[in-house]
C-alpha cells in the first residue's frame, strides 16, 4: 500500500513538474511575441526596400530563435532552485548579464498578453481591468518567477569572455523591446 | 484548491499562446495538416500588407462614380467606403457623425469602448500618438484587429489614392508605362513600378497629396529622387530629378513644388518617374490620372 502510494506521489508530482514547465514555455511564448510585433513594427518603418511582410518574416524568425534560446535556458534546470548569489558571481559574464534582464521583461510581457486576452473576454465594467491584471500578476508569480530562478540556476561559468555573446545579440534587443515596446511601462521612458 | 488555481492558471496561458501567437498558429497548423483541413496564416498575428481583396477594392475604385461631399465625411472617403464596404456601412458610418474618418471607421469596427481601450493600452506602452490606428492596432483583440484593418487601413488607403493628384501636368507624355518590359538599359525583363513621364529638365514637379518627406537624396539607379508617405500605407516616389526642394522628414502639403525634374541616375533621357505603392505594393498610378480630386 505504501509503495502504492509512493508510486502515485511520484506520478503526480511528474506531472504537476510537467505542467508548470508547459505553462513557464507558454508563458515566454506570449512575452517574446509581444516584444516581437514591436520588432516587425519598428523595421516597417525602417522603409527598407523590401515586401512589407518581409518585416513580419524577419520578426517572426527572431521571435522563433528567441524562444528556444530562453527555452534553452530553464527548461532543463531544477524546478525549485535556491537562489546563491555567491554563485551568481562565480558565473558572471555576458550570458549572466543579458539573461535576467531579457527573461524578466519577457516573462512579464507575456503576463501582461494574458491579462490583456483576459479583459478582452470580461464584460465591459470598471472591474475588468484590475480582475485581468490580478490574474496576470498571478500568472507572473506562479509561473514567472520560478522561471526566472530556474534560468539563473542553470548559469556555468563562462569558459571565456565572449560565452554567450551570439545568443546576447538575439536577446537583449528581444529584452529591451520587451521592457520598452510592449510593457505599460511608457513612466520609465525617457 | 491550490491545484485547481494552478490548472486554471495553466489553461489560460496554454489557450492564450494558442491563440495569440505564432507558435500557437504552428501548432494549429498541424492540426488542420493532420485533419486536412486549411492551413491558419502564420503571420496572422503581426501587421502585414494589404491583402488580395483591398488589390480588387483598387481596380473597382478606378472605375466608381465618385459621391458627393455629404455629412462629416469627404467624398474620396465616402466613396472608398462605398466601394470596399458598402453602401450599408456608408450610412452607418456617416450615422456614428464622427468628423474624424479614422476614428469614425475604427468605431463602426470595434465599437468605442473597445477603441478607448486599445488606445488606452498603446499610451501605456509608451507609444507616440497613440490615437492613431496603426500605433494602438497592435493591442485590439486579435480577431476584432483585422476587421478593423479592413475598415480603417484599407478604406483610408483608398481614399487616400483617390485624393492624390498628377505630379506634373496631366498631359505630359508616359515615355513608358507600369507593368513588365524590357529594362533599358539593363536589358532584362523587370516589372516597371511605375510610369515614366517625358519631361524637360527643369519641370517643376509636386508632392501628388500632402505627406511627410521619408527619403530626399541621391542614388546611383534613382538619381536626385523623393519618397513620400501619405499615411494608411500609401507613399509615392519621384526619381530621376534634377534639384530637390525638400528635405527628409519634412511635411508636404499637395501640390507644393518639391523638385525639377531631370536626368540623373540610371536614365536614358530626361523623365520623371513616378512610382505609387499601397500596402507596399507597387501599384500602377495611371487610372488615378484624370479622376476629379475632392
Amino acid at each position: 500500500m505504501r509503495a502504492m502510494l509512493a508510486f502515485t506521489d511520484r506520478v503526480a508530482g511528474g506531472v504537476a513538474r510537467g505542467a508548470t514547465t508547459l505553462g513557464q514555455c507558454a508563458l515566454v511564448a506570449l512575452g517574446v511575441h509581444l516584444a516581437a510585433d514591436s520588432l516587425a513594427g519598428r523595421l516597417l518603418g525602417l522603409e527598407l526596400p523590401l515586401p512589407v511582410s518581409a518585416s513580419a518574416w524577419a520578426a517572426l524568425g527572431v521571435e522563433l530563435l528567441a524562444i528556444a534560446l530562453f527555452w534553452d535556458s530553464f527548461v532543463l534546470s531544477p524546478q525549485q532552485p535556491r537562489l546563491v548569489w555567491r554563485r551568481f558571481r562565480a558565473v558572471l559574464g555576458i550570458r549572466a548579464l543579458v539573461l535576467p534582464f531579457s527573461l524578466s521583461g519577457v516573462l512579464l510581457a507575456g503576463s501582461w498578453s494574458l491579462s490583456m486576452a483576459l479583459e478582452d473576454l470580461l464584460p465591459a465594467s470598471p472591474w475588468a481591468r484590475p480582475a485581468a491584471a490580478l490574474v496576470g500578476l498571478a500568472v507572473c508569480g506562479r509561473f514567472g518567477w520560478p522561471a526566472l530562478l530556474r534560468a539563473l540556476a542553470c548559469l556555468e561559468p563562462p569558459k571565456r569572455w565572449s560565452e554567450g555573446l551570439p545568443a546576447a545579440l538575439i536577446l537583449t534587443p528581444i529584452g529591451l523591446l520587451a521592457w520598452f515596446g510592449a510593457l505599460p511601462l511608457s513612466w520609465l521612458l525617457p | 484548491m491550490k491545484g485547481w488555481s494552478e490548472l486554471l492558471l495553466l489553461s489560460g496561458v496554454l489557450v492564450a499562446c494558442w491563440t495569440r501567437t505564432p507558435l500557437g498558429a504552428l501548432g494549429a497548423g498541424a492540426v488542420a495538416l493532420a485533419r486536412g483541413e486549411p492551413v491558419p496564416d502564420l503571420l496572422a498575428t503581426f501587421r502585414q500588407e494589404l491583402p488580395e481583396p483591398m488589390v480588387q477594392s483598387l481596380v473597382q475604385v478606378q472605375q466608381a462614380r465618385p459621391l458627393p461631399a455629404e455629412g462629416p465625411l469627404s467624398p474620396a472617403v465616402r466613396t472608398a467606403v462605398a466601394v470596399h464596404l458598402g453602401e450599408e456601412a456608408l450610412a452607418e458610418i456617416e450615422a456614428l457623425d464622427i468628423r474624424q474618418p479614422e476614428e469614425a471607421l475604427e468605431v463602426w469596427a470595434v465599437g468605442a469602448e473597445v477603441r478607448d481601450r486599445a488606445i488606452r493600452r498603446a499610451r501605456a506602452a509608451g507609444e507616440a500618438d497613440p490615437e492613431r490606428f496603426e500605433r494602438h492596432r497592435r493591442f485590439l483583440p486579435d480577431a476584432q484587429a483585422r476587421g478593423a484593418d479592413r475598415a480603417v487601413e484599407q478604406t483610408l488607403a483608398l481614399a487616400t489614392v483617390l485624393d492624390l493628384r498628377w505630379p506634373v501636368d496631366a498631359e505630359a507624355r508616359i515615355s513608358s508605362p507600369f507593368g513588365y518590359r524590357t529594362h533599358p538599359t539593363l536589358g532584362t525583363r523587370k516589372l516597371h513600378e511605375g510610369v515614366d513621364i517625358a519631361l524637360p529638365v527643369g519641370s517643376p514637379v509636386q508632392a501628388s497629396g500632402s505627406g511627410t518627406v521619408l527619403r530626399a537624396r541621391f542614388d546611383k539607379v534613382n538619381g536626385e529622387y523623393i519618397s513620400i508617405d501619405h499615411g494608411h500605407g500609401v507613399r509615392t516616389s519621384y526619381c530621376h530629378g534634377h534639384t530637390l526642394h525638400v528635405g527628409a522628414g519634412q511635411a508636404v502639403e499637395a501640390g507644393l513644388h518639391i523638385m525639377d525634374s531631370g536626368n540623373t541616375g540610371r536614365s536614358t533621357g530626361p523623365h520623371l518617374h513616378f512610382g505609387l505603392r499601397v500596402g507596399g505594393r507597387a501599384v500602377d498610378p495611371m487610372p488615378f490620372r484624370r479622376l476629379p480630386q475632392g
